[in-house]
């Protein structure tokens, strides 16, 4: 009775461990990220060579290059209309990068999780934030999501950009500086990054003023000023965890 | 097979107690721990009849009422910024309420979680007038006292920035900060704008120093809990987003309840509607938003109480004002 009982809990125990600790792993031999945003008329949208582009689709390339190195290994699932909590507990989606703020009661109601936000919209007179929503079970997406933000604020804030960045990062004092930190940070939340994934993230999809002007700023006919999500010196709502 | 019965249930209970957190131990204990400080005009700070009383203070009681029931289930712990760290780690108390800046070194290097921060402020520069100083650089030379619980870090790299040679002295509270102005050992102080406004109050001739209009630093003053504590976290980051909310609609202590009729679907969802499942989750009582609100106000009932006109340590919203208004106060509601 006692060794079925040892065999029992090991299975059980084999079996929550498996359940919880993989969700990275199963994106990695997956091979892609299933990402959702809102695809439509306000936000982003499909250009003319049939690709989805705009500033949540750019946060979801930038998790893919984290994750393989590859801006277009992922998966843009549309969201318009749709209830971004549900669609993350049907897994329709690993991570989603909705346009309107999602409160943090729901977020917490829901056993889910945001990391970071990274866009804060003016209504009515209060600014709203969004960032992205993993499952609290995937909280490891959730926090590489962050950390990847994180990099293109940084990048920022220490004018590195896709045009500057140099391509051997570690030889690069500025480079080094600059994320040395940012580095240190992702290996206490057991992250698997490196300079290189820096480098790749940011001469794939530049650092977060560079994506904000491509999809919000001054590319635009109608450009959203920086406003709330400005990178001040010191005062601002953005802000990385090095800065603060 | 009650032996087996009896193995399971012994093992659920040890892995229930492995996994008890300070939530748990709050509820089991029946009051909540704060460590605070005990001379910190505004923020923890002896009143006319001896009760400490701040906006801290006020914090540590909202925990309470949510999670407890009653404001009044709380335990002060006095620490100081040498030993505040160590003692959270060894559950001296629950929760740190002490001027501390969220910083993800502090995180790292002492094994602690930050919450959102409950007052933002800037790290300023006092001098003597008569000197011809304006800005960092020309404090070439300088002896500059570091006000206690700062961090001369920021001035080092503002300075070296700068190529300015300047020496630190570090103050063990604000009395000793103006014990050594007064004695001449230091030209300037460096410390939070709040202090600093409080500290000139102190100083003899006050109107001889002045704070240059230098900003060093933002400092996110916020809770700090061990880390595995993440659960207290996140009730003192959800009772501090509904202190911003409420002020942002402009709800208050007195009017709260004529909010209940409004046509607001999200207000009437968070606000009053039982969530069981998130006050299940993390511990909370029944209606703990509106009882918040009820005692204590909304953010700029409680910044008024304490650094209003009528306080101790008067000081105006600069960042802690609405973002509409200015500020950097955000709600995550």
């Amino acid at each position: 009775m006692k060794q079925l009982m040892k065999i029992s809990l090991m299975v059980t125990a084999t079996f929550a461990y498996l359940s919880y600790a993989d969700a990275l792993e199963t994106i990695q031999k997956r091979g892609w990220v299933n990402c959702g945003i809102d695809i439509d008329q306000h936000n982003n949208q499909v250009n003319e060579y049939g690709e989805t582009v705009g500033f949540q689709a750019n946060n979801c390339r930038a998790l893919a290059v984290a994750l393989f190195n590859d801006q277009y290994a992922v998966s843009l699932v549309n969201l318009h209309e749709k209830d971004p909590i549900a669609e993350l507990k049907k897994n329709n989606v690993d991570i989603a990068y909705p346009s309107q703020h999602v409160p943090l009661n729901e977020i917490l109601s829901h056993e889910t999780y945001r990391a970071k936000m990274n866009y804060f919209a003016q209504n009515e007179s209060n600014p709203q934030g969004t960032g992205p929503i993993s499952l609290s079970e995937n909280k490891d997406l959730g926090d590489l999501a962050a950390w990847v933000i994180n990099v293109q604020l940084h990048a920022e804030y220490n004018t590195l950009s896709s045009q500057n960045i140099n391509s051997n990062i570690e030889s690069s004092q500025k480079a080094q500086s600059a994320f040395k930190d940012l580095l240190h940070l992702a290996s206490l939340n057991k992250i698997n990054v490196s300079y290189q994934t820096i480098q790749n993230i940011l001469s794939k999809v530049g650092n977060y003023g560079e994506m904000y002007k491509r999809h919000m700023g001054k590319n635009l006919d109608s450009p959203l000023p920086r406003n709330l999500n400005r990178m001040d010196q010191k005062i601002s709502l953005l802000t990385t965890p090095i800065m603060a | 097979m009650p032996t087996t019965k009896v193995a399971y249930a012994t093992i659920a209970l040890i892995a229930c107690l492995a996994n008890a957190d300070a939530i748990d131990s709050i509820k089991s204990r029946g009051y909540v721990k704060c460590g605070v400080n005990i001379s910190s005009p505004g923020f923890s700070n002896a009143d006319m009849q001896r009760n400490i009383v701040g906006l801290e203070i006020d914090h540590c009681r909202e925990l309470a009422l949510s999670i407890v029931g009653s404001p009044n289930a709380i335990e002060l712990i006095y620490t100081n910024n040498r030993e505040k760290f160590e003692q959270l780690n060894n559950e001296e108390f629950d929760v740190l309420y002490h001027q501390t800046s969220n910083t993800t070194k502090r995180e790292n290097d002492h094994n602690i979680k930050f919450g959102s921060p409950y007052y933002i402020d800037q790290q300023k520069v006092l001098i003597e007038s008569n000197q011809s100083i304006d800005n960092i650089t020309d404090l070439q030379k300088c002896s500059i006292c570091v006000g206690s619980g700062q961090d001369n870090l920021n001035l080092l790299n503002e300075a070296r920035k700068h190529h300015v040679n300047l020496q630190t002295l570090q103050s063990e509270s604000w009395k000793d900060s103006i014990r050594k102005i007064n004695a001449g050992y230091c030209n300037a102080l460096v410390a939070n704008q709040t202090s600093l406004n409080f500290i000139q109050s102190k100083i003899k001739q006050a109107h001889n120093y002045k704070i240059i209009d230098s900003n060093l630093a933002i400092e996110r003053f916020s809770p700090a809990v061990k880390t595995g504590n993440e659960r207290l976290i996140v009730v003192s980051d959800l009772i501090i987003s509904t202190k911003i909310k409420a002020e942002e609609i402009g709800m208050t202590q007195s009017n709260w309840q004529s909010y209940r009729q409004n046509n607001m679907p999200f207000l009437n969802k968070f606000m009053f509607s039982h969530n069981q499942m998130l006050n299940q989750k993390y511990g909370l009582q029944k209606n703990w938003q509106q009882h918040v609100i009820a005692q204590f106000g909304n953010y700029g009932e409680s910044f008024d109480r304490h650094f209003g006109a009528n306080s101790t340590s008067p000081n105006s919203r600069n960042l802690n004002a609405l973002y509409k208004d200015g500020g950097l106060m955000v709600s995550e509601l």
